[in-house]
């Protein structure tokens, strides 16, 4: 079993075996992410496919000094943005899967699959809402769980705009929920959380 | 549930992929890359490369190449206008043009017409070196 910094250099020097591996390790995080910005299954499909080809192209250009995650999800949610952008231009935006086991594996729990079917309808409908780098930022930060600062890397822009982004989205997605969706958040509970207190 | 819009959707990072997306992805990056590899190292291979194409591109641009020679060297001779003014002044020097009063006329180049107050009509035309002079006049009888 290679760790994943074999891997890359592996990968990098053309064995294909080391590549599927990477794939492998990370294709269920990007397609995630790229359907958390896009909103879209089958467009984060077609953004995971480009994100692969560029690694498969360009890897003997990544630089194996700067942590190959912060460069997989920085690739990912560009794509992603570029597919939000040009799919917005067209006015063709494609509305999300009704059913929750769309998006669910077959062994997910009854339970589970229910709330995290209305769970994902929810936030797929009140993220429309945001701009495309709010959504990100929201994206890397609460559902990925990236530190700040990592999102701010992966962005390319400084800490502060980060939590700029991450304030305006939670303002949004919080009105969006206390008007569309009450009962996802108890009342009373719109107070601020800890990972809100570090980014404000 | 959470009480709390972070830990709300941080629920959303357990959310599996289907394992059918998951292998769809793999099986296009397959094909990709069996497709790319094989553009063109697969033709090579097989003999299946398009070289008559290649040629024809090839001829194309140096046909372009030859053509364009002569036209740079058109594009940096010496101003025509220039030429024409200074070959215009030895000819009057030469022949006693106060007989005929040129009139300013449009010029187009390389070509000078010369009005005169009488019938005779002067067309002066120059190519290159190589210079015409044309009098048209009426009552010359050849």
């Amino acid at each position: 079993m290679r760790d994943e910094q074999q891997l890359i250099r592996d990968a990098s020097a053309g064995d294909r075996a080391a590549f599927d591996e990477l794939v492998r390790t990370k294709r269920e995080r990007v397609i995630r992410t790229a359907f958390q910005v896009t909103g879209d299954l089958d467009d984060a499909m077609d953004v995971a496919q480009g994100v692969f080809m560029k690694l498969w192209r360009g890897l003997d250009r990544y630089d194996t000094s700067r942590r190959f995650d912060t460069w997989l999800y920085r690739v990912t949610v560009n794509a992603a943005i570029d597919m939000i952008r040009s799919r917005g231009a067209k006015g063709t935006l494609q509305p999300l899967p009704d059913e929750p086991g769309d998006l669910l594996a077959e062994e997910s729990g009854a339970e589970a699959r229910l709330d995290l079917g209305a769970l994902q309808r929810a936030f797929s409908h009140l993220a429309g809402q945001l701009a495309p780098k709010q959504r990100t930022a929201f994206v890397l930060r609460e559902i990925e769980g990236l530190e700040t600062s990592e999102v701010a890397r992966v962005m390319n822009v400084t800490e502060s705009t980060v939590r700029n982004h991450l304030f305006q989205a939670r303002k949004t997605l919080r009105a969006g929920i206390e008007k569309h969706y009450p009962g996802l958040v108890p009342s009373g509970s719109s107070g601020l959380s800890d990972r809100e207190r570090d980014d404000s | 549930m959470s009480d709390d819009l972070s830990k709300l959707f941080s629920q959303l990072r357990d959310q599996p992929i289907p394992q059918d997306r998951l292998d769809e992805l793999t099986a296009r990056l397959d094909l990709q890359i069996a497709e790319e590899a094989g553009d063109v190292g697969m033709r090579f291979a097989s003999g299946r490369f398009r070289w008559h194409r290649v040629a024809s591109i090839a001829a194309s641009l140096l046909l372009a190449a030859l053509i364009s020679i002569p036209l740079s060297t058109y594009e940096t001779a010496e101003p025509i206008a220039m030429h024409r003014f200074e070959r215009t002044e030895s000819f009057e020097a030469l022949v006693p043009m106060g007989a005929v009063e040129a009139m300013a006329l449009p010029e187009v180049s390389g070509i000078e017409f010369i009005s005169s107050p009488g019938d005779a009509q002067t067309l002066d035309i120059e190519i290159g070196d190589a210079r015409v002079l044309m009098i048209f006049d009426e009552s010359i009888d050849l």
